[in-house]
């Protein structure tokens, strides 16, 4: 395989070792698609926006084999294609013959033409142009590239994490022999200073030649990692000391926290789901009530005007009332039901029927199912409010790292 | 409830001290003299530990799946960890290349 890691089998077989041991370990069965991995390769290249125009043009190589020359980072298809063309050391041989060829043009083509003339206005010892802060080009973009994607939870972080290790370790060499002395692939003496501007996230490239802030930098960096991380044995600690306390070993407490919160998360929603049900019963309900109740208010006031007059049709319409009463369930309690049939029975009384009980009876019964929807709707926000703090800390919960939990 | 083979050491605070150390250990050998096979190893222990990091917290999700009852949201949470895949194969493809890069320049 050489040197080169970004080769879609190389990269393959990396997470296909990973994610056996990682679900032996976790006791999992998760499948991880490592068959896509030539597909990411090229959409990766086209997600990664360069601030180079030379760039542009050698992404856009990468990701069609067929334009122009062979990418400095190897496609998938051109790999797979040279594969198919020439098996085994073959078509290592003329992969990396390809790389080379493409890297000498790319020079040709910066320098003029010549692959073999040094390029105009570098000096001999110092860096190439990929590697020149103010060529933007390189490691560099990819790196820029890289930081201007959308952000992006999980495994991003780790890459980032990386990114800023790279970009540290240049910090590091720049002070320390290890970097300018023992990699022969980086000449000349400004090799570390050129890496830091080229690889610093503040885009402040006036600051090389000042050497003891960066030293500053460093030394409070690594304190800072080293505080973090005898907080974090101590915390382990803890952790261990409280979890043997509870019985709960290892992660398992706090996947049964979160087992325990989603528990919680249904609950809610079940309430929340029958409150809704509720509400739209009442809405209903309140609708019929209103049209009985603008009923019943035209036939207490033709009792009232009509006294007398109409005594034995007015038995017609309350035996029909009655019968709506009875189907509508106007009244749900025992106590309700009986309060409102007594004051329909007052409407059979003789002379007693010109008071509008069944205005009052329906009238009782709309501001009680109204009362009762301001209620449900009062428990339903409340539910809702609870629900939304479970979700968040389920969220919370799933993202942070372990040891925040 | 006990968990066997995710130990507090592997499982917790261990969990991001081991990839601050891979991490290291990577850029590393990165900068030194290497063979292929040092970078390698250094690599697909950096992979290793990433997976690890990535399926605990897939599994937590799909723990989670189990109980949801509410469909919509066990779709979010599946697309969540189609994403969490795919963000993973990305970022090690993308520290691959990165890497590549680092070597040749």
């Amino acid at each position: 395989m050489a040197d080169t890691l970004s080769n879609s089998t190389a990269v393959q077989d990396s997470l296909e070792v990973a994610a056996k041991t990682a679900n032996t370990t976790l006791e999992s069965d998760i499948d991880l698609p490592v068959e896509k991995i030539d597909l990411d390769i090229s959409s990766l290249k086209l997600n990664i926006r360069f601030d180079g125009a030379g760039h542009k043009d050698r992404i856009r190589g990468a990701a069609n084999p067929d334009k122009k020359e062979q990418s400095a980072v190897t496609s998938p298809k051109a790999e797979s294609q040279s594969k198919g063309d020439v098996g085994g050391q073959e078509g290592k041989k003329e992969l990396e013959n390809r790389k080379r060829q493409f890297r000498m043009s790319q020079l040709a083509d910066r320098r003029g033409g010549n692959p073999n003339m040094p390029s105009q206005g570098t000096a001999a010892g110092s860096l190439p142009e990929d590697l020149n802060p103010q060529q933007q080009s390189g490691a560099d973009n990819m790196l820029k590239g890289i930081r201007n994607e959308r952000e992006q939870p999980g495994a991003n972080q780790l890459r980032r994490k990386l990114e800023y290790r790279l970009r540290n370790r240049a910090q590091r060499g720049m002070a320390g022999p290890s970097l300018g002395e023992n990699n022969s692939r980086l000449s000349g003496a400004g090799n570390a200073d050129d890496l830091l501007s080229n690889l610093d996230f503040s885009g402040n490239e006036d600051d090389d030649d000042d050497d003891s802030q960066p030293m500053n930098v460093q030394e409070s960096q690594e304190q800072q990692v080293e505080e973090r991380l005898a907080r974090e044995r101590e915390r382990d600690r803890q952790n261990q000391k409280s979890n043997k306390d509870k019985n709960v070993a290892g992660a398992g407490g706090d996947y049964s926290l979160l087992q325990r919160i989603q528990i919680e998360v249904n609950t809610y929603r079940n309430k929340i789901k029958k409150i809704d049900e509720q509400i739209a019963g009442l809405r209903k309900t309140l609708i019929l009530l209103m049209t009985v109740l603008a009923a019943v208010l035209g036939k207490d006031v033709l009792d009232v005007v009509g006294f007398g007059l109409w005594g034995w049709v007015d038995w017609l319409f309350d035996i029909q009332l009655m019968l709506a009463a009875f189907i509508l369930k106007i009244e749900q309690e025992g106590k309700e039901k009986i309060e409102g049939w007594m004051l329909s029975l007052v409407e059979l009384i003789p002379y007693a029927d010109v008071l509008p009980a069944w205005t009052a009876r329906v009238l009782k019964s709309v501001l009680q199912r109204n009362k009762e929807l301001g209620d449900a709707v009062d428990e339903k926000k409340k539910i809702q409010k609870k629900l939304d703090k479970a979700l968040k800390f389920r969220q919370a919960l799933l993202n942070l790292p372990e040891e925040d939990k | 409830m006990e968990r066997p083979g995710i130990s507090v050491k592997t499982g917790s605070t261990a969990g991001s001290i081991k990839i601050d150390q891979a991490t290291e250990n990577f850029i590393g050998v990165l900068d030194r003299d290497h063979t292929p096979e040092e970078l390698k190893r250094a690599f697909d222990n950096l992979v290793s530990v990433m997976t690890f990091e990535t399926f605990r917290k897939i599994k937590a999700r799909q723990e989670v799946i189990q109980l949801v009852n509410d469909s919509a949201e066990e779709e979010k949470i599946e697309e969540e960890i189609n994403k969490m895949k795919e963000d993973l194969i990305k970022s090690v493809s993308e520290i691959a290349m990165l890497a590549d890069n680092y070597q040749k320049e």
